[in-house]
């Protein structure tokens, strides 16, 4: 296990935007049959998704959240120094959505950009490398905006994951403290042998002559090869063993155990996973608070969206382990704390960037 | 270990109508599909302490191989 240790840096704020559709796993019954809709929803804890509509981006909602977040937080945008958007869909093939969204919240030119590619994982590496990038620069903030909108490259008919992925984003506001005994910790592992596990294999530059023509797979499910597959029995296996495991390892690396830690905050893969874990770490699931019924999985947004939908609205510092893991294969956990008065209230927004179509007339 | 396996696998995979055999190809069984094939998998993993690697659970075929696999593991 990596570990990364982190000394004087706090989170000040806390942000979520979902969209304002929901769908119910009870309208799937006319696609795939109450009885297997039903078995699903048992075993994988969700009864309702978020879904955005088609031109909402993940990062139209990441902006929605940060701007609230500058807002509230009267945050001087000049002092933010680093902007690290994670997400699996980004706005453009090129350049990086970080950069549209400095340009949006109307950030200064001091400011490092960069986008990463993960999924589940995403919010446990994000928080890792913005902290690593802040405290290594000479500014005082930083965001670290997770956003994802998984469902635009599901195939329809992939009942494995059509149900369970929601579409959300968020931001969070990260400080350096000029002292104080707030310490982050974490561990990181990384699994590059199972790439394949969770793949979207067309789109990029990798597979350009295959066609986008859906096909049935040996799983008996028509997709095509644009859209996103995953080996579920591969990463079931991977996030009841690898996971537990490295948790484990974690707590012993940083001689802490559950008890120290008010509240697990889980990405949100699946409940049954979520019992495993819990099992398997002796976490008491009282501590392991759940939104999978009522949001899905929400890939690297999964733990910002649990936190506000658990915590919004109360004052209290909670110690907080998080865990993420998925595509990759990637997975991570870490020891944080926060106040629960930073946390603002869930967003509702269907907005979307219009500026951000090209046009034909800017074939200049 | 033989009789708590099958009640296990009777349990998920909702048989009541018949008695289950080490010689039965379960993929075979009508109500074999890829939940259930999580769910015996998480199954394995519960009560038996072992988490059998999906590219193995392809080679077997039969409910004996499956409990030779497991015990295998749990030694």
């Amino acid at each position: 296990m990596l570990l990364s240790t982190h000394h004087n840096i706090s989170i000040k704020g806390l942000a979520v935007a979902v969209p304002s559709g929901r769908i119910s796993v009870d309208s799937f019954y006319p696609s795939f049959g109450e009885d297997i809709v039903q078995k699903f929803s048992e075993m994988a804890g969700v009864k309702q998704i978020t879904r955005s509509i088609d031109q909402q981006t993940a990062s139209d909602l990441g902006y929605i959240a940060a701007k609230k977040l500058i807002i509230e937080k009267n945050i001087d945008t000049n002092e933010i120094g680093v902007l690290v958007f994670v997400s699996q869909k980004p706005d453009y093939r090129s350049p990086a959505t970080a950069f549209v969204l400095q340009h949006r919240l109307g950030l200064g030119k001091e400011v490092i950009c960069l986008d990463i590619n993960l999924a589940c994982s995403g919010f446990v590496y994000g928080l890792q490398t913005t902290l690593s990038l802040l405290k290594n620069s000479s500014k005082k903030k930083a965001l670290l905006i997770t956003a994802d909108t998984s469902n635009k490259t599901l195939s329809p008919e992939d009942r494995t994951m059509i149900m369970l992925f929601g579409d959300s984003g968020s931001a969070v506001l990260l400080e350096k403290e000029d002292q104080g005994n707030a310490v982050f910790q974490f561990g990181l592992r990384s699994n590059g042998y199972k790439f394949k596990s969770i793949i979207t294999p067309a789109g990029a530059f990798r597979n350009r002559d295959l066609p986008n023509k859906v096909e049935e797979w040996a799983d008996g499910i028509k997709r095509s090869d644009y859209n996103t597959h995953m080996k579920g029995m591969d990463v079931f296996g991977f996030s009841i063993t690898d996971v537990p495991n490295l948790i484990i390892d974690f707590l012993e690396a940083t001689k802490t155990e559950t008890s120290h830690y008010d509240v697990v905050a889980l990405h949100q893969a699946n409940i049954y996973i979520l019992k495993q874990i819990s099992r398997k770490v002796k976490i008491p699931f009282e501590k392991i608070p759940v939104s999978i019924d009522r949001y899905g999985n929400n890939s690297s947004n999964s733990i910002p969206l649990l936190l506000a939908d658990h915590f919004e609205g109360k004052s209290q510092v909670l110690k907080i382990l998080i865990s993420g893991f998925g595509a990759g294969l990637s997975w991570a956990c870490g020891s944080i704390a926060m106040d629960t008065k930073d946390i603002l209230p869930i967003i509702i927004t269907d907005d979307i960037y219009t500026q951000g179509d090209f046009k034909s007339s800017e074939h200049d | 270990m033989e009789a708590l396996f099958f009640e296990k696998l009777k349990e998920i995979l909702e048989i009541t109508d018949r008695e289950l055999s080490a010689n039965d190809k379960f993929k075979e069984y009508s109500e074999w599909d890829s939940l259930a094939n999580l769910s015996v998998i998480a199954m394995i993993d519960e009560e038996f302490g072992v988490v059998i690697d999906n590219s193995e659970f392809k080679n077997i075929q039969t409910l004996g191989e499956l409990m030779a696999e497991i015990k295998k593991r749990t030694k």
